[in-house]
């Protein structure tokens, strides 16, 4: 624990009457990559600030390398921290006076400053840029700037505030591949905060979700992806079916699912109360024709098909059954794809059935 | 309407005669205007970034009395000014009443809480994220303070001219610390008041066609300041 | 950087501009000499006679003259308070009254104009015709006709409040308006009212062409506007400048600057503004009932 180069433990921000932010705790590794998803106004932002040490929480404490941080040695611990917000926040000035300004600020002298600026600027493939001026920037140049303007001071805790967002998908994906290249070349820890679960997912590492200023969920992303904790966790890490029903035996091996039908359950059962939620993501299903035999102990689900559409690398199947719907992915490459009004038979693995309790699932 | 075409004409006259007198009255009334905004930014522009960077529970207060400040009678700022530098006033040993000084600073009293108000308004008009960049960057207080100012600086140099213009064109306060003295404190202003009740309507209207070339030549300077970068 | 370098550039241009103003203010600080403050009324003043004596003063002295133009009311309380080393003002009752309580040490005739009632054309009221300027204040008032006072306790107001008090009337009701504005302005209200008023005559010719205000009466005692130079007190305050107050007493009243007072005027308007008076004997009783001007 104490070699958490960031820990946060009982952190609360309270707003008037409404706590936006309660974090129990959290820490974060000296190598650790660690990206935050959450819908808009779940506090993404604080929980960043609050990492920043910009943001004085209501109760709680942030350490940053073992130090407890306090309004007096906050802005020697920020040193360590670089941030970035979604929009770059570039001063007026050139691309270089814009990086140079934390060793500026920091009583670093003119020739070690310029030397690190331009190394940076050339890291980041901006050098040409450095005596452009900053508000004249393309949003991808822009972005570059912000983002060597907070790593020129060498942090050992970069933080991104959905860095991304403002640039067009091409350009996005060209920055981002930047930092992670930077990020798998130093020894540095980063935190993203997002809304976006692929740029979470690029990222790569720890995820987390957040969800009413709580952190619903926290761990390898692999393992999270695959076993959200809680129905409100499911719903924001894309979970395609969430599937009401009950367990019919003592041992909870297999739930009949309303309007569905059993299925066997192997991907693991989180300690679930009255209502229990089958979790099936949609490119783990199978369609087969009516006739054609299922897998061995995989559990079949019948309907016809009531729509079809594109999603990447995949089609997307909806079968219905009554007023029940179940998504099925189809990748373009393989499988068998029926047509609209055709019955079916959605094959489901055991394990990929995951369940958890019902309802909102978040912190009031 | 003659009058006023019978000015213009008189304005060009002075101003390619080089009358001595109207040059240093305009010169006058450019160096203490001038100097009474250049105090108004010594201490408005610090005292209103400071009040937009700090939270506390009076803040709507304090920036109200700046609000009322900026609509400050002139005549008010004048009449406060001379009681204080009246002879048997507290600053009375100063000599200064019937100075250009004693115009400076009642200039600069009205123009203050104009620069003051527009500096608080133009620094909290700026995206509060710049704010915590500079933080999150180590920069120290008085290095937030300068970078978030030239961040505002289309607006500051809006609070410039406000102030300016504000105390070029007065009178009231002018004519009661300066006392409207020829040669020493007599400004355009004030000679314009001079020669209308003297009836002299269109040396009046020269006059105050020099103050306007005068407002529009140190406002296009301004600006000029202001539109670049 | 570039920037930097230009916004200080920009700073000390300013300075250089800032600091001559205060230094030179500074220079001319020495309260006791070098300077002599004269409170005087706004007549005077706009009559640009002030401005035509101060660098005769300067040559004549090495004092530099401040003519503060306030109303005759105000120029008495300055003095009184020490604010100013002498007076030239023209209202006699109030004068006396400043004198009796010991405020001035000496006063002195130094010139006299006279006031004109004017008012329309027309005169509704008839007071071309009136025995003397307290009846044709009266026909004013008997008729209704509007009639804008100064209001403003300067020495022309007090002679028309002593007029009122001659005819036995308490000026009242929708005619009599008051301006609390100087001369000129008020003679320009009551040119767009087509009013009557009371002025200097110094003031009513500066107007010239811009009122519509013919003279409807004057000449006679009553009318006379007589200016009084005091020197004050040296116990009204600490500051007062009692030998430069004398030098510019003792400058009124040498017969140069008379000469110079009975010229002033003649050049713009034809005709003198003030007709000099340092003998006090310009007032006995062998001076004709109406003026010779106009």
């Amino acid at each position: 624990m104490s070699d958490s180069l960031l820990r946060m433990h009982q952190v609360q921000v309270v707003r008037g009457r409404r706590t936006v932010l309660a974090v129990t705790d959290l820490a974060v590794d000296a190598d650790e990559r660690v990206a935050i998803v959450g819908p808009n106004g779940s506090g993404k932002t604080t929980l960043l600030l609050t990492m920043a040490l910009l943001l004085q929480p209501s109760a709680g404490t942030v350490q940053v390398g073992g130090e407890i941080a306090t309004r007096a040695n906050a802005r020697a611990l920020r040193r360590r921290i670089g941030l970035v917000f979604q929009d770059p926040m570039l001063f007026r000035g050139s691309v270089r006076d814009n990086v140079g300004m934390a060793p500026r600020f920091n009583g670093i002298a003119r020739d070690e400053r310029e030397r690190r600026v331009t190394g940076w600027l050339e890291d980041f493939g901006i050098a040409g840029l450095a005596d452009r001026r900053a508000d004249r920037l393309s949003g991808g140049g822009a972005q570059r700037v912000a983002l060597s303007r907070a790593l020129v001071m060498d942090p050992s805790l970069l933080l991104l505030d959905e860095p991304f967002a403002a640039l067009d998908p091409a350009t996005r994906a060209s920055v981002a591949a930047d930092l992670v290249t930077w990020l798998g070349a130093t020894s540095g820890a980063a935190v993203l905060v997002t809304h976006d679960l692929g740029e979470a997912l690029a990222f790569g590492g720890t995820l987390g979700v957040l969800s009413g200023g709580a952190i619903l969920q926290h761990g390898p992303a692999g393992e999270v992806m695959a076993r959200p904790s809680s129905f409100e966790a499911a719903r924001l890490l894309g979970v395609e079916n969430l599937l009401p029903g009950r367990f019919v035996r003592d041992d909870r091996s297999v739930i009949v699912l309303d309007g569905w039908g059993e299925v066997r359950v192997g991907g693991g059962v989180a300690d679930v109360g009255e209502a229990p939620v089958a979790l099936i993501r949609a490119g783990a299903i199978r369609l087969l024709p009516i006739d054609r035999p299922m897998p061995e102990g995989w559990s079949g689900l019948e309907g016809h098909v009531s729509e079809i559409g594109p999603m990447p690398a995949s089609n997307r199947v909806v079968v219905r059954r009554g007023d029940r719907t179940l998504v099925v992915a189809v990748p373009w490459s393989r499988g068998w794809l029926p047509a609209i009004g055709e019955t079916v038979i959605a094959a489901v693995p055991p394990e990929a059935v995951h369940v958890v309790p019902g309802g909102s699932g978040g912190v009031a | 309407m003659s009058e006023i075409v019978q000015g213009i004409g008189e304005a060009w006259q002075l101003l390619i005669s080089g009358d001595p007198e109207v040059w240093s009255i305009a010169w006058l009334s450019l160096r203490v205007s001038l100097s009474a905004t250049l105090i108004a930014l010594l201490i408005g522009v610090p005292i209103g970034t400071v009040i937009a960077l700090h939270e506390h529970p009076g803040k709507t207060a304090v920036v109200g009395a700046v609000h009322a400040g900026m609509a400050l009678p002139p005549v008010v700022a004048g009449l406060v000014v001379s009681i204080l530098l009246w002879r048997s006033g507290p600053l009375g040993q100063w000599g200064l009443l019937y100075t250009p000084s004693a115009m400076v600073i009642a200039q600069a009293v009205i123009a203050t809480p104009i620069v003051t108000g527009l500096t608080y308004a133009a620094v909290s008009g700026l995206d509060p994220r710049y704010r915590l960049q500079l933080a999150a960057l180590g920069a120290s207080g008085p290095a937030t303070a300068w970078a978030l100012l030239r961040e505002a600086h289309v607006a500051l140099i809006a609070a410039v001219v406000a102030g300016f213009g504000a105390v070029i064109s007065e009178v009231g306060a002018a004519m009661m610390v300066g006392g409207n003295i020829k040669g020493q404190t007599r400004v355009l202003t004030t000679a314009t008041v001079l020669e209308v009740n003297r009836g002299h309507f269109a040396t009046a209207i020269a006059l105050s066609t020099i103050l306007l070339i005068l407002v529009y030549a140190v406002t296009l300077g301004l600006t000029i300041v202001q539109r670049r970068r | 950087m570039r920037g930097i370098t230009r916004r200080v550039a920009l700073v000390v241009m300013l300075a250089s501009v800032m600091v001559p103003t205060i230094a030179r203010a500074q220079d001319a600080t020495p309260v006791a000499a070098g300077e002599v403050i004269l409170a005087t009324t706004t007549s005077t003043a706009d009559s640009g006679l002030l401005d035509a004596l101060a660098p005769l003063f300067l040559a004549e002295t090495g004092l530099t003259l401040k003519p503060i133009a306030v109303g005759s009311g105000a120029a008495l309380e300055m003095g009184e308070k020490g604010e100013a080393d002498v007076l030239l003002v023209h209202s006699p009752a109030a004068e006396e009254e400043f004198m009796a309580n010991g405020f001035g040490t000496d006063r002195k005739t130094v010139m006299y104009n006279d006031f004109v009632i004017v008012g329309p054309e027309d005169d509704p009221a008839k007071i071309a015709d009136a025995p003397d300027a307290a009846a044709a204040m009266a026909a004013i008032a008997a008729a209704g006709s509007p009639f804008v006072s100064r209001g403003d306790d300067s020495g022309t107001h007090n002679l028309e409040k002593k007029l009122w008090k001659a005819a036995s009337i308490t000026p009242d009701g929708a005619w009599y308006v008051e301006s609390g504005s100087g001369m000129a302005d008020t003679l320009r209200i009551a040119n767009e009212q087509q009013a009557y008023t009371i002025s200097d005559r110094g003031t009513w010719l500066a107007q010239g062409d811009a009122i519509d205000l013919p003279i409807l009466f004057e000449g006679g005692k009553a009318l006379q506007n007589i200016y009084h130079v005091i020197l004050l007190n040296p116990e009204n305050g600490e500051r007062i400048n009692s030998e430069a107050g004398a030098a510019f007493m003792a400058f009124l009243l040498e017969p140069e600057t008379q000469q110079v007072i009975a010229e002033f005027g003649v050049e713009e308007f034809g005709q003198p503004l003030f007709t000099p008076c340092a003998e006090d004997s310009c007032f006995a009783p062998a001076t004709p009932e109406a003026t010779p001007a106009a």
